[in-house]
């Protein structure tokens, strides 16, 4: 299998759902952002007030905003600026996707080394992906 | 082959001590002028409580007209209006795509330290927007590298776990270290960085004498065709334990900084493991996917994504990138890639003098 100079299945089956997937993700984007500064969804933080925000750090813009931590934002997806975070949590949750894709097809192929690898990254990723990891803030 | 090896090596080391030796230090001096830090009150409206992350979100609601944010005297209030700076965002990231690309490094590179030190934006938000801008851009380049066989899924596959494990561990520490900190740590970073690309000299195609334990258990090897010259070139790696725990390094740096880690990735995968260079800066490209996915998963969470900047910065990086690759064939790479260690070489001591001035 290695041998081979084009790219194996479980590799272009990667490929492919990266590529949809990333393509899903980057248009949902342009469109919630287009929804969100043309002000047909009315935001969680005016505007004009982001300016005077974002010259301050994360836990004072959530504080000043009431932007929820971890996935809170869901409640407020009808807000425009939240609205936007749909397509930013495709492209992020994309290469989770893809590899519980690629655990499937090692299992089919009975390569339990990457089997494990890619079960422990999708470990990794999740509890990333939770919101369980809070940092201190400062 | 060596030397190169050794100097990649000691570079990457001293940017490490040079980052761990600043922080404890300068986080000794923090304490002593925290109270000057803090330069905002933020005061929520009427009956709401200063931390709204204990709130439930639903009770949020329609919330913000009311916030008051007040700047202390001298801090000044930004008279533009709000759209300026993220069309200025989108047309400086427009150009820093192009540079990047002819450049041969990652936009997340030059983003934070740039972006950092010339917009208003806390650098909370410059590292959420550096890792989303890292992350479109390997999720719009990684299918294609994978297609051609650039880019091997094998061989990133124990990388990728290794540092997207540290980029969380980093992550979390950039956010819990106090901003002066990371500044000056980043500014330092970036410095060295300046340094390893001046004096790295990857090898197209290195030799593997022997094929490692580990590396053979991992699979870590392949074959692809090379376009330029029409050569079928097979590959192997060898010290991939060394190779292996240099990602945890590159790993916490990525996280920490929000820089992506394609600066780093290379010379890892091309000068120690003896990886080809077009299947190293393929593999490195696609590895950002998920090394930033993780650091992006604990940005995202904090609220430290700004959709605002970070769109236009995505958008504006990714277009310059296309632009950048048609413009190759005409450009001058070498005096770009000057240019662009000149720009790092300023951009790091700017961090540095930021991160003293907080």
């Amino acid at each position: 299998m290695y041998t081979q100079i084009s790219a194996s299945p479980a590799q272009m089956k990667y490929a492919n759902t990266m590529y949809y997937g990333a393509l899903i993700g980057f248009v949902c984007m342009l469109v919630t952002y287009f929804l969100y500064v043309t002000g047909i969804l009315a935001p969680q933080i005016p505007l004009e007030k982001l300016p005077t925000i974002w010259t301050h750090s994360a836990a004072e813009y959530r504080a000043a905003g009431n932007i929820p931590q971890g996935w809170g934002w869901l409640a407020l997806i009808t807000k425009g600026d939240i609205a936007n975070f749909i397509g930013i949590v495709i492209l992020a949750g994309l290469t989770i996707v893809c590899y519980l894709q690629l655990a499937l097809n090692f299992i089919k192929t009975k390569e339990w080394t990457m089997v494990g690898i890619a079960i422990l990254e999708v470990l990794v990723l999740s509890l990333a992906a939770s919101g369980v990891l809070v940092s201190g803030g400062h | 082959m060596f030397y190169t090896v050794k100097r990649g090596l000691v570079c990457l080391c001293s940017i490490v001590l040079l980052t761990l030796a600043c922080a404890p230090a300068i986080w000794a001096a923090e304490e002593g002028t925290a109270a000057q830090s803090q330069s905002m009150q933020v005061q929520p409206a009427a009956g709401q409580p200063a931390v709204a992350a204990a709130q439930p979100a639903a009770t949020t609601d329609a919330v913000a007209a009311d916030v008051v944010v007040e700047e202390t005297a001298g801090a000044g209030i930004d008279a533009h209006p709000w759209w300026f700076w993220p069309t200025a965002l989108l047309f400086f990231c427009f150009i820093l795509g192009i540079i990047a690309v002819m450049a041969g490094v990652g936009g997340g590179v030059l983003f934070v330290p740039l972006v950092s030190g010339f917009f208003p934006f806390h650098l909370d938000f410059v590292r959420g927007a550096g890792l989303m801008v890292a992350l479109a851009g390997a999720l719009a380049a990684g299918p294609g590298l994978l297609r051609r066989n650039f880019a091997s899924l094998r061989l990133a596959l124990p990388v990728a776990l290794i540092a997207s494990a540290c980029a969380i561990v980093g992550a979390m520490l950039g956010l819990a270290l106090p901003a002066n900190i990371v500044q000056l740590c980043l500014g330092g970073t970036i410095l060295g960085i300046a340094v390893l690309l001046l004096i790295s000299k990857n090898s197209v195609r290195p030799v593997v004498e022997k094929q490692d334990a580990l590396s053979i258990a991992f699979g870590m090897q392949g074959m692809f065709l090379d376009p330029s010259t029409g050569d079928v070139v097979e590959w192997k790696t060898h010290r991939t334990l060394a190779g292996l725990l240099l990602f945890i390094v590159i790993g916490v740096m990525a996280g920490m900084f929000g820089l992506g880690a394609g600066w780093a990735n290379v010379p890892v995968l091309n000068l120690l493991m003896g990886v080809p260079l077009k299947v190293g800066v393929g593999t490195s490209k696609f590895l950002l996917s998920i090394t930033d996915t993780s650091a992006a998963w604990v940005y995202l969470n904090q609220g430290c994504v700004i959709p605002l900047m970070a769109i236009p910065s995505i958008v504006g990086l990714m277009l310059g990138s296309v632009v950048g690759v048609r413009l190759l064939a005409v450009a001058k790479p070498k005096f770009i890639r000057y240019m662009v260690i000149g720009v790092l070489f300023f951009s790091g001591a700017k961090a540095l003098l930021k991160g003293l001035s907080m």
